[in-house]
């Protein structure tokens, strides 16, 4: 008994020692009276890539429970709707006239035939931009067997991501303070949102979906959306 | 949704970015005083940043000085490991694993814990080794188990609790020297 008080006894001067040892102990980091360090554009887009984790990791934990709370929120109200819908007559009958109508013409419309432009032939080589800004290089890129992430630095503070989808997504853009316009190009309806210098483009040639996010101005996005090979 | 919440996300500025900035060059510096090579001293450092950033919960709460601590410990540990690997003996290392024991006349029950003996225990941490003192100030001031130690410091559990054990000893070991010798 009086051994292990005194261990305890020490362990704890212990731990107060080191405590006031670490006060006592000169600054070994001087974060600004030391000229800035040179670091490798490798080194750089590795840490980039660590900083954009670590800004998702603590957004989702700063946020998760409004986000759940949200989805929690839709997911009631989907409910709620879908038992009106198959509940309650005076909607049902017209809601699913129209999913059958929809349906049908859609089928009409999308008529699978070799070579169709609603039906993605070839690899997504020939569906991306060849045309890469100076000083840009792939950072990462992610492919599926409908949609395709490839995301571009400059080893610094600018950066760019091109997806593509082989049908289009629901979307939905943030446009609280920001300037969105609809901008057809190469006959093909877009929309485009600039906010706090990041421009956010979304295109939809022939029922595919593009979305380019990035520090980028729209004409060097535009320069992008001109050397894609396939002709829609 | 998901387009706003990747613009959310990407506007957020994580805690972990602002420390990155802050202290990345002295970091280095720490690193290349250690490995005197550029590349290397990067990897020491991107190591550490990861190491960081696993830890970021516990860093959160840390108060200033000890977070610049905990940052010197992580990036000066990161540099030696690269440098033990690249080396295929280091002297200083191996020399403090293989220590003999010197401590058979130190025990717990023959200390008695004067009110001089909190200063001497000052005194004695000041002048502990570093090997000892790294994984002791993680153990002691910011609550790391062996097991966090090892994965921290890229050391075997074994080699973690033995550097405490030793720590411990030797801090007791020049305590009651020092009695001993008032006496």
């Amino acid at each position: 008994m009086k051994r292990r008080t005194q261990e305890e006894m020490f362990d704890l001067m212990l731990r107060d020692a080191f405590r006031e040892d670490l006060q006592n102990d000169e600054p070994e980091l001087s974060a600004r009276e030391e000229p800035p360090v040179s670091f490798s554009p490798e080194f750089e887009g590795k840490m980039a890539k660590l900083i954009r984790k670590s800004r998702r990791a603590e957004w989702w934990q700063r946020n998760r429970g409004r986000v759940q709370r949200t989805a929690a929120m839709f997911a009631v109200v989907i409910m709620i709707g879908g038992l009106l819908v198959t509940k309650v007559d005076a909607f049902r009958v017209p809601f699913l006239e129209l999913v059958y109508t929809v349906r049908e013409e859609f089928t009409e419309i999308n008529v699978r035939e070799p070579g169709s432009a609603h039906h993605m032939a070839g690899s997504f080589d020939d569906y991306l931009p060849t045309y890469v800004p100076d000083g840009f290089y792939l950072d990462s890129m992610e492919e599926y067997e409908d949609f395709c992430e490839y995301a571009y630095t400059d080893g610094g503070e600018d950066y760019y991501s091109v997806s593509f989808f082989e049908s289009v997504q629901s979307s939905a853009v943030d446009t609280e303070n920001a300037v969105v316009t609809k901008k057809t190009v190469k006959g093909f309806p877009g929309f485009v949102s600039e906010k706090d210098g990041r421009t956010i483009f979304l295109w939809y040639p022939n029922a595919h979906q593009y979305i380019i996010i990035g520090t980028l101005s729209m004409e060097e996005i535009l320069r992008m959306i001109d050397s894609i090979e396939k002709t829609f | 949704m998901l387009i706003y919440m990747t613009m959310m996300e990407e506007r957020y500025h994580s805690l972990f970015e602002t420390l990155y900035y802050a202290y990345r060059s002295s970091m280095f510096r720490i690193a290349y005083a250690v490995l005197h090579d550029h590349h290397l001293a990067e990897d020491a450092l991107s190591e550490a940043f990861l190491n960081i950033a696993r830890n970021m919960q516990k860093i959160s709460a840390m108060s200033g000085q000890e977070r610049e601590k905990y940052f010197v410990i992580i990036i000066r540990n990161c540099a030696i490991d690269i440098y033990r690997k690249r080396q295929t003996e280091w002297d200083n290392l191996t020399e403090l694993e293989t220590l003999p024991e010197q401590v058979q006349g130190a025990s717990i029950d023959e200390a008695v814990f004067s009110q001089d003996s909190y200063q001497r225990l000052l005194e004695a941490i000041a002048s502990l080794p570093e090997t000892y003192k790294d994984v002791m100030q993680l153990y002691y001031i910011y609550d790391h188990s062996a097991a966090e130690i090892a994965e921290l410091l890229q050391l075997k559990e074994n080699t973690v609790a033995a550097r405490l054990s030793r720590g411990r000893k030797k801090l007791m070991e020049t305590l009651t020297e020092q009695e001993r010798m008032e006496k």
